[in-house]
């Protein structure tokens, strides 16, 4: 019988047996860590925001706060009012989508999420199409054009 | 056998403009990308290609382009499996060099850990791609660790909202 192949009851005692299991488990090790950041990742949550800034006077809605300390001293309105408030969750490739008071829609897809951040493939349709790599609860603020008397503001924030 | 390697070129590139490429195989391609000219423009191409579509999308929608999106899904998980399968260190090795396997297994598991480090900093902008249909955006991207970026599509005469 040739050195380790095994008849019953047998035990390889190679050298080369002896390195097989060690290097069986370098091998899953490697399989694991490249499958990672794809495979274990969980759900991503999304806030959104929908609201609608003017120079028509009226208060700044207390939901849009963090919106507003980052539009005002940029772009010129008195009040912003919160018109929608979503939590999602996504997995990977899932599309979430917000309905938006001028009837088009926003769709976001996260496609991966990686060491530098999520990558968000963000639609708010027939306006602006747009991919993102975004750290975790890092704010991304879109102005989405002309709507009634001012401007329709989304403000999107991952968490991962 | 080129044609094949040039197929599996083309498929990583596929996913790479999808965004669909684990991180390993992301900085690999990434390496590539920076090596070879003809690569750069063949992403060009698919990048282009894809304006187009997103533009005729803009014209005259399609309702299902999601669901086909989500459709075509189950193939690139497809690739992701066979860029991860284990075929491939299943080579019929002579003996003597099996044991060299383990040793480049070895270093292959180092390399993994170097790679999967996370960085000190974000490569590149929030921004990634964008297209609003000729209409000018601006985009303001101070300091990345403001962990703000805004993003302004202006109205026809150029006033920010």
């Amino acid at each position: 019988m040739r050195r380790g192949e095994g008849a019953v009851g047998a035990r390889p005692v190679g050298w080369w047996w002896r390195l097989r299991r060690p290097r069986v488990a370098l091998l899953a090790l490697c399989v694991g860590l490249a499958a990672a950041p794809a495979g274990a990742q969980g759900p991503i949550g999304l806030e959104v925001l929908v609201s609608h800034i003017s120079d028509r006077p009226g208060p700044i809605d207390p939901r849009g706060a963090r919106v507003h300390r980052e539009l005002q001293g940029r772009f010129r309105y008195t009040s912003l009012q919160v018109l929608a408030q979503r939590s999602m969750s996504l997995a990977l490739d899932e599309v979430g989508t917000v309905g938006l008071p001028n009837g088009k829609a926003l769709r976001v897809r996260p496609n991966d999420v990686g060491a530098s951040g999520v990558l968000l493939a963000v639609s708010v349709e027939g306006t602006l199409d747009t991919d993102l790599r975004v750290r975790n609860r890092h704010l991304v603020v879109v102005g989405a054009g002309r709507f009634e008397d001012g401007t329709l503001v989304i403000s999107l924030e991952p968490t991962f | 056998m080129r044609a094949r390697a040039r197929e599996r070129s083309e498929r990583a590139l596929q996913a790479y403009h999808d965004g669909e490429l684990g991180a390993l195989a992301r900085r690999r391609l990434e390496r590539r990308l920076a090596r070879s000219p003809e690569l750069r423009s063949e992403l060009e191409a698919l990048r282009a290609l894809g304006a187009l579509v997103r533009e005729r999308g803009g014209v005259a929608p399609v309702p299902d382009l999601w669901a086909s999106i989500s459709a075509r899904l189950p193939a690139a998980e497809g690739r992701r499996a066979e860029a991860l399968a284990p075929g491939r260190f299943a080579l019929p090795l002579p003996r003597l060099a099996r044991p060299l396997g383990a040793l480049a297994a070895v270093g292959a598991a180092a390399l993994a850990l170097l790679l999967l480090a996370p960085e000190p900093a974000p490569e590149g902008g929030v921004v990634r791609w964008l297209d609003s249909r000729g209409t000018s955006v601006l985009v303001l991207e101070d300091d990345p660790r403001s962990m703000v970026t805004v993003i302004w599509v202006l109205d026809p005469l150029g006033e920010a909202g």
